[in-house]
């Protein structure tokens, strides 16, 4: 890939593995991420994508391999020397229904990473912060007092989304951020992240199965099978003319909403 | 009518102008929640309808209703008339002959719907030898058979195997046998393949449109999926806050939609866009099941709302040759562009 168009990498993976016993959940992985840019991981369950995501926050420990953020390896780094480093890289998950502390409000829930990350804002200036993130994803002020048993599960999405640029994140990986919404409001929730993408441009690693959903808006796709990278690039090449087997048959294998269909197929 | 008259029923082909499966003004409620607000559905042999919705629209339930399974609190009001005969009101003991070989279901999660202490080939035989009165001997070869024919490699050597020993999309395959083994007339299938990956994914829905062929069983396909509904139905029906909001043929629906949540639902969907900035989303929330509403459920989201919209309920009205709407302007959303 010409990583010199793209500029200098935020994020440089090389040779990442990880093995749960005698499973390889990683194979030797290899990828960077310009700043700026969206980068989708694509595959089935059981593909390695959310353990990837782990992998490079750490929340698993790689086998071997190195992860390199603006020039420092962050498995050379000691848990004690992660810890500054983890307030640029933030994550959010699947579920809002799990990822929420459902005896926590909102305001609460917002305001955590500041009670861990204690230099990044003064106590007195939390209020009027905590107000400008909802605003920013789009729920009202009065809902900082709400515990999210009120709220659905595309407001909660919300609550998890302003949690995590309560930071300010350079890197942000969402592990199928609206698979678990109602499709009604999936896409609020893309549209409300990509629009914060473009205004704040973080970095973002998109982790989905839904092709449709990552053709819209990734500037490159990785496609992983097996643990493995099966084939990378640009978003545009990968769907027009897919080099290996395993991304033609996703592709044959998505229903779409035009088009033939797959019964017919095969 | 006594039960054993409906076991004659069903094997008797009914008349062909008469649906096979007809409903009229289906109510389920829990309490004060109420799950499906009075629907009329018609299903004819041999086809194949999808009734799409989000979680909290009814449509699960609906299938649930037709097939005997709202169990108290939950009340069933209305008529389900399948073959002829009414369901609501039967006992389990009248319900039993018409499942299996007048209805069967296939759920979301294969996982919960095998019993996980007896091989698969336990559970195939077990259906043959009881309800079909086979001996031990033949019900074996009879569910090698059903294993293959739904597509399950080495079926001989993995009939003594245990449900938790198979994949996701294999375990959905057993389901599906166990399902089609009294060949059932209508087969109501509850988001079979949401639990799965895409490549499964489309080999299960492939198989269900080949046994649908093969067999000429009719399907009630339920989903949430825009894109699988069209893969498996002909025929779709749109459900929103427990009543039926637009049906028609999928393909001329998803051209030219003439409800505004059905527009909304395609204009919101990936697939209909080529950037993420052209996504149309639906505001505000999904319904709440305990609302009543005055006017139309769709109203509070719906982009082209006016008063009436919320003072008068709109019936569903046949608005073109095999379409029907529920919007008091539907003729203006099937023509707009």
């Amino acid at each position: 890939m010409p990583a010199e168009e793209r500029g200098e990498p935020v994020f440089r993976v090389e040779g990442l593995t990880k093995h749960f016993g005698s499973v390889v959940a990683l194979d030797d992985i290899n990828f960077d991420i310009a700043q700026g840019e969206i980068l989708a991981v694509v595959g089935e369950s059981g593909s390695g994508k959310s353990t990837l995501a782990r992998t490079i926050l750490r929340l698993l420990d790689a086998t071997s391999g190195s992860i390199v953020y603006r020039g420092q390896d962050l498995l050379k780094l000691s848990p004690r020397q992660m810890r500054p480093v983890r307030r640029h890289l933030q994550m959010i998950f699947q579920d809002p229904y799990a990822s929420l502390h459902p005896r926590r409000t909102v305001a609460e829930l917002v305001s955590e990473p500041w009670r861990v990350h204690k230099s990044v804002l003064e106590r007195r200036r939390w209020p009027e912060k905590i107000r400008e993130l909802l605003g920013q994803v789009g729920l009202p002020e009065g809902y900082a007092n709400y515990y999210p048993a009120r709220l659905s599960g595309g407001e909660r999405q919300r609550v998890a989304i302003a949690r995590a640029l309560a930071l300010q994140p350079d890197l942000l990986i969402l592990d199928e951020p609206v698979s678990a919404l109602d499709v009604s409001i999936q896409a609020q929730v893309i549209k409300l992240l990509m629009r914060l993408q473009e205004e704040i441009g973080f970095t973002c690693i998109f982790i989905s199965h839904d092709l449709a959903l990552v053709r819209l808006l990734a500037h490159r796709v990785i496609v992983m099978h097996r643990g493995q990278i099966v084939e990378q690039g640009e978003t545009q090449k990968i769907f027009d003319a897919p080099a290996h087997d395993y991304t033609r048959l996703l592709l044959d294998s998505s229903p779409s909403l035009a088009g033939e269909k797959v019964r017919r197929a095969g | 009518m006594s039960a054993l008259a409906m076991g004659d029923d069903i094997t008797v082909s009914s008349s062909a102008r008469e649906p096979l499966l007809a409903i009229r003004d289906l109510r389920v409620e829990f309490g004060p929640v109420q799950a499906v607000r009075g629907i009329d559905l018609a299903v004819k042999a041999g086809e194949s309808v999808a009734i799409l919705g989000e979680s909290g629209s009814g449509k699960s339930v609906t299938g649930k209703a037709i097939m005997g399974l709202i169990n108290p609190p939950g009340v069933v009001r209305g008529s389900v008339r399948f073959a002829g005969s009414e369901l609501v009101g039967r006992s389990e003991a009248e319900l039993r002959p018409v499942r299996g070989p007048g209805l069967a279901m296939v759920f979301q999660d294969s996982l919960d719907a095998l019993n996980p202490v007896f091989s698969v080939g336990e559970q195939i035989i077990e259906i043959l030898t009881v309800r079909l009165r086979r001996q031990r001997g033949k019900a074996r070869a009879e569910a090698i058979a059903l294993m293959e024919q739904v597509g399950i490699p080495n079926a001989e050597k993995r009939l003594c195997d245990y449900p938790h020993q198979f994949s996701g999309g294999m375990r959905q395959r057993i389901c599906i046998a166990m399902a089609i083994a009294l060949k059932p007339r209508l087969l109501i299938a509850d988001e079979p393949t949401t639990a799965l990956d895409v490549t499964v994914q489309a080999g299960i829905l492939k198989l269900i449109n080949e046994l649908q062929r093969e067999t000429g069983m009719a399907l009630l396909f339920v989903t949430h999926d825009l894109a699988v509904a069209r893969e498996v139905a002909e025929h779709l029906v749109v459900m929103y806050a427990g009543r039926i909001v637009e049906q028609g043929p999928i393909d001329e629906l998803f051209a030219r939609p003439a409800h505004p949540y059905t527009r909304a639902l395609l204009s919101s969907n990936p697939g209909s866009v080529r950037h993420w900035s052209d996504l149309q989303p639906i505001t505000g929330n999904p319904p709440d099941k305990t609302t009543v509403y005055k006017g139309c459920a769709f109203a509070p989201r719906c982009p082209r709302a006016v008063a009436q919209c919320v003072e008068v309920p709109p019936g569903l009205r046949t608005i073109a040759e095999g379409r029907d709407a529920r919007c008091h302007f539907a003729e203006e959303v099937l023509h707009a562009r």
